[in-house]
């Protein structure tokens, strides 16, 4: 398909005279009085903007990326204002993925907008007053009233907020005189379905605006910045993507990179001396920086951290000098710690992913991330939160904790120095959004169905929806699946097909939409209840108690219980025995996948390690050439050195590169038989191309298969007493088609329920506010599975189900690398070596010790039972023996 | 295939249906299921806001008659929660306990309903039908009560106690940690030397208790916390899905890894 190419990359910024003579004089004056110079953002983006072009501009933290959205807006609308032409509605709207953003930014306008009309004044101009609101969940019903009454010029938002404004039966006429929409931290939206859901709204607003609005998106950095552009801006009907101009100014700012670990022996190390080693290591860097700011990816994490830190220097770590920063915690805490921040009061915060994103986090001169960030991205954004200043350095250590953890670190952070980030991946035809939006349009007005349909289509998200999936929507949320007489309960929407209309329907659905609206799923949730008193101590995901037997220790808040028995929603445990370990690993599931490209970067760093290993060269050689090649450390470098060393020994020069998966047929101590496949493709990839394998084997063996999976190759666990031909397996796993394959066979995974749940709750199948009342589950009572089983039933095609293999097979696995993969074992691009081993090797350790994370079930339930039967009166024989 | 049963003699009293969880009693020539939870998913859509479509009731009148093709019975007895909500009578309920109903009395000379605690207010529906509302039903020594709670005069009534109430299920693992949930029907002796036989739910959709996890003190009916070693019972999954295969006593099954 050619297409013209509407996006262009603008290389050469304005003159400072070109950028300023944009402005009004006012507003210039302003601006120089302020500033000193413009920042590299703002050479482009006051002249583009005042221009009148679509832009998108990606710059790190402390580039004044606020203003340059902002600032040739703040001129024309005062312009308006001195002409009198300013009304009580809604010019510009902003959006941002953060409510504490939304506030800081409010904050930030407040003193241009307050000092321009006073130099205006100065210079005999007046000027009337530009009104400005935040608009997000957590502003007050009277506030909301005060807008309508005294609407703002500047409106701020959230993507969810601006879903419900659309609706807003009389605010929404205020919206209809915009003319800039800002989406800030587009890095953040455009990869996931809350990106979706923003676009489709912007649709929506432009079809109920007077005229076309100027779309400017800011953000960190992202790859590859041509689609994020076509993200904000969309298409005309013609198909062609509406013009924009794309501004990268990301990499002005110095990047100062390490990464190091906690002790310089990190196999041989106990946990404890290794968690020892990380709080003196971070110990030390924080009192070597001023502001150290602290990512640990999980919750859980931010809490150890800030525990243990407090613990050991008491006197040097307390309330008021160090905080931890995260979704659980509540608003207040959240705000005063940022605020504190700001004010520089603090010597660490400590947050799992929360402050990565926008709000303005004041002088930070170092970020240290514990364990893989696993994307270069990420990695780049994080770090560049810190060197607050324009024309600061950015600092950032990464701390690895494990061997395969350091080894991606190193080449993560040798091609963030050389500016090469890993891919973004843009979910498209998200139906549980969409289902979302078409309720929204129907409580607005009758809509055609061709109308609706072309207006869909000029989203990025939806741009080759089919027609026929959009009626099959469109009936289900007639409520089609149901009887007619019941229609009045299950219909969102009423749909007639002989005339191809729709609209709104029930008197709920209005606050249906208000309350249920979003894109993030609530987990659902079991409570834990500690025998013999049942003392509720908190809860637990539906998942991980299915995956609970009896007699099983696992980890809660930080404390360890032993699973006796479940009811329905709640589950029942007590305290273990003294000395106890956890039997099963914490729950897995929100790990951040590392990313295709990294992937392959580290394995051809393997590859070039290998031929150093064949070329006999000395450790000291090696060591010596990974010091000049990466961020790191001589210790660093040395246990990688070591890692790489031993594996190649134990398995006889078999390190697996680009150019071979090792397949690995293995037992642990507790005798658990895996065959494990090396296989470096990150997650996203090992998540399609595992279940495949295990689908595969337990067809072979007519069992059921446990699946480990891991961003550096996958396992699967196979009942003891299963032979598996894995030469076979492999030779199926390279010849099937793995898209039908899996399409077939997903349904056979724990995966699948607990994405359905998701996707029926955002397609409003499963409503958490429905008449006014917050839903708990246990009134629900009716587990993922039943669920699933009750729609597949009724139809199969199902929009919900359809949905849920969409967002399982696009964008929970990589389907597209998966086969790419599979074609490389087929054309022997790659080639697959099998080996067994009595202990397993080095590389396969740090998988196996992972846990199960699914398990695809034989196809045949009544065999199932059967084997199960069989199982049961074996194990009691024995029992009765002994 | 082995193991799995086409019928089954329950204490020499009793046969299963199988593989629905339904029993006839020759001696008395009469059909007996439990738990039918009719209306779940309307009162789910309506109470709870989960608008799953609706394929119990279909599901259960075909299990119904397919039951109605082995073997005719004289009597059928409804044994306690015909419907699901507590409260009140839903729309979606009196429906399809009317459509229910109305195909009992036409195929069975006798229909008694024995209320369960879900069996609030449906006097108004079965006023209107052949049917006879009880709070427990006595025939010889066969004795049918839903089991939430411990009747008057219980322990002199019925050599052959029947109750529904618990939905017993067992759940097993397999090696690599997979579990089944597997509804079941249990039988046996109770301390008292009365027989026991704990009908299955009839409903697809009603969560079943683990009786193989849940110490005997937690279960949810009083006659099995009080009157019965439950871990003495023998256990028979049940199901069109599962088929009938008999498991050794519940005591075995517990602590199975």
């Amino acid at each position: 398909m050619t297409q013209v190419a509407a996006y262009s990359f603008v290389d050469k910024p304005f003159s400072d005279e070109e950028s300023l003579a944009a402005l009004e004089s006012y507003v210039r004056e302003w601006f120089m009085r302020t500033f000193k110079e413009l920042t590299p953002p703002q050479r482009y983006s006051f002249k583009l903007i005042a221009d009148g072009h679509n832009v998108i501009i990606t710059a790190p933290t402390g580039s004044g990326k606020t203003l340059a959205g902002f600032m040739s807006i703040l001129s024309e609308l005062f312009k308006m204002g001195e002409r009198g032409q300013l009304a009580e509605s809604v010019y510009c709207i902003y959006v941002s993925p953060l409510k504490a953003l939304d506030n800081d930014v409010k904050k930030n306008l407040m003193q241009p907008l307050t000092e321009i009309r006073e130099i205006a004044a100065e210079m005999g101009i007046e000027l009337p007053e530009i009104k400005i609101a935040v608009r997000t969940g957590d502003v007050a019903g009277s506030e909301k009233q005060r807008q309508l009454k005294e609407p703002p010029h500047i409106l701020i938002t959230t993507p969810e907020s601006l879903a419900i404004l659309l609706n807003a039966p009389k605010f929404a006429e205020k919206l209809r005189t915009v003319r800039w929409v800002i989406v800030d931290e587009i890095h953040e939206l455009a990869g996931s379905k809350r990106g979706a859901h923003l676009s489709l709204s912007l649709e929506r607003l432009r079809e109920a605006a007077e005229q076309d609005f100027i779309r400017i998106g800011l953000g960190a950095t992202l790859h590859p910045l041509e689609e994020a552009a076509r993200f904000l801006v969309g298409y005309d009907d013609a198909g062609r993507p509406r013009p924009c101009k794309i501004v990268d100014v990301t990499w002005y700012k110095p990047l100062q990179l390490m990464v190091t670990t906690p002790v310089k022996d990190i196999v041989h190390a106990s946990a404890e001396e290794i968690n020892e080693a990380l709080y003196r290591l971070l110990d030390k860097l924080i009192t070597k920086h001023r502001t150290t700011l602290i990512f640990t990816n999980t919750r859980s994490g931010t809490e150890r951290v800030v525990y243990n830190l407090k613990e050991k220097w008491p006197s040097k770590y307390n309330d008021a000098t160090i905080g931890a920063h995260h979704g659980s915690l509540s608003r207040e805490i959240r705000l005063d710690i940022e605020d504190r921040l700001k004010r520089g009061e603090l010597k660490a915060v400590v947050c799992s992913t929360s402050l990565e994103l926008g709000i303005d986090v004041g002088y930070i001169d170092l970020v240290v991330q514990v364990g893989s960030p696993k994307s270069i991205t990420r990695a780049v954004q994080r770090i560049g939160r810190s060197g607050h200043r324009f024309g600061d350095t950015a600092r950032g250590v990464i701390i690895a904790m494990d061997r395969d953890d350091l080894v991606e670190c190193a080449v993560m952070l040798k091609c963030a120095l050389e500016r090469r980030l890993d891919e973004i991946r843009i979910p498209t035809n998200c139906l549980d959004v969409l289902a979302q939006h078409i309720v929204g349009m129907a409580l607005t007005r009758k809509w055609s169905v061709d109308e609706a349909f072309k207006l869909v289509r000029r989203s990025y998200n939806y741009r080759y929806l089919d027609r026929e999936t959009f009626i099959s929507l469109l009936k289900y949320l007639a409520g089609h699946y149901a009887e007619l007489e019941d229609r009045s309960v299950y219909g969102k929407i009423w749909f007639d097909e002989k005339d191809m209309m729709f609209g709104r329907r029930g008197k709920y659905t209005r606050i249906i939409y208000y309350l249920n609206i979003g894109t993030i799923p609530d987990e659902v949730k079991v409570d834990v209840y500690l025998l013999p008193d049942k003392r509720y101590i908190g809860s637990i995901e539906e998942e991980f108690l299915e995956r609970l037997r009896p007699g099983d220790i696992f980890v809660l808040g930080g404390r360890m219980y032993r699973f006796r028995y479940a009811r329905s929603m709640s589950c029942y445990v007590e305290k273990p025995p003294k000395d106890s370990l956890p039997t099963i690993p914490a729950w897995f599931s929100e790990l951040l996948p590392l990313s295709f490209e990294l992937a392959l970067e580290i394995q051809d760093f393997r590859e070039e390690f290998k031929a150093m290993l064949r070329a006999g060269k000395t450790k000291k050689e090696i060591v010596a050439w990974l010091l000049r090649r990466f961020p790191i450390e001589r210790h660093t470098a040395e246990a990688i050195h070591n890692y790489y060393r031993e594996h190649y020994r134990y398995t006889g020069g078999k390190l697996p590169g680009r150019d071979e998966i090792l397949v690995e047929i293995t037992s642990d101590l507790q005798e658990r038989r895996f065959v494990v496949f090396h296989a470096l493709y990150g997650r996203r990839v090992n998540d399609a191309l595992s279940r495949a394998a295990a689908i595969l084997a337990s067809d072979q063996i007519g069992r059921n298969v446990g699946v480990i999976i891991s961003d550096n190759g996958f396992a699967l666990h196979i009942p003891q007493d299963a032979e598996v031909d894995v030469e076979k397996l492999l030779r199926e796993l390279a010849s099937c088609d793995l898209e039908e394959l899996l399409k077939r066979n997903i349904r056979r995974t724990e995966m699948m329920k607990r994405r359905f749940r998701h996707c029926a709750a955002r397609s409003f199948l499963i409503l958490r506010n429905y008449k006014g009342y917050k839903i708990s589950v246990s009134k629900q009572q009716t587990n993922a599975q039943t669920l699933l089983n009750v729609c597949e039933e009724v139809n199969p095609n199902f929009p919900v189900i359809v949905e849920t293999y969409r967002e399982i097979l696009r964008d929970v696995m990589d389907l597209e690398r998966a086969k790419l993969v599979q074609e490389w074992l087929r054309t022997g691009k790659v080639k697959s070596t099998v080996i067994a081993t009595d202990v397993p090797t080095p590389l396969a350790h740090n998988l196996i010790v992972l846990g199960d994370a699914d398990i695809v079930l034989m196809e045949d339930r009544k065999r199932r039972l059967l084997q199960l039967h069989e199982a049961v009166m074996r194990k009691i024989r024995l029992a009765a023996r002994s | 295939m082995r193991h799995v049963l086409d019928s089954l003699t329950i204490m020499g009293v009793a046969e299963l249906v199988a593989p629905y969880p339904a029993i006839y009693i020759p001696e008395i020539d009469t059909l007996a299921i439990s738990d039918l939870h009719l209306g779940y998913e309307g009162v789910m859509a309506e109470e709870a806001g989960l608008m799953i479509p609706k394929t119990q009731f279909k599901k259960e009148m075909n299990a119904l008659r397919e039951i109605e093709k082995r073997i005719k019975a004289r009597r059928i007895v409804l044994n306690g929660d015909i419907k699901h909500e507590f409260s009140s009578t839903s729309y979606h309920e009196s429906r399809e306990v009317s459509d229910m109903l109305e195909y009992l009395q036409q195929e069975y000379e006798e229909v008694i309903i024995v209320k369960g605690n879900h069996d609030n207010f449906i006097a108004r529906i079965t006023s209107r039908y052949r049917v006879k509302l009880v709070e427990e039903f006595l025939d010889g020594r066969y004795y049918f009560v839903h089991g939430h709670e411990i009747p008057d005069g219980f322990a002199s009534k019925g050599e052959v106690v029947i109750i529904g109430h618990e939905h017993p299920a067992i759940a097993l693992y397999d090696d690599v940690g997979a579990k089944e949930k597997i509804p079941c029907i249990l039988y046996g002796d109770m301390l008292d030397g009365r027989k026991i036989i704990v009908l299955p739910a009839f409903s697809i959709l009603a969560q079943g208790s683990e009786v193989n996890m849940i110490p005997r003190e937690e279960l949810l009916s009083p006659i099995l916390r009080q009157y019965v070693d439950v871990d003495s019972l023998n256990v028979t999954s049940v199901g069109p899905d599962v088929g009938c295969v008999a498991f050794p006593k519940l005591g075995l099954l517990r602590g199975i890894r």
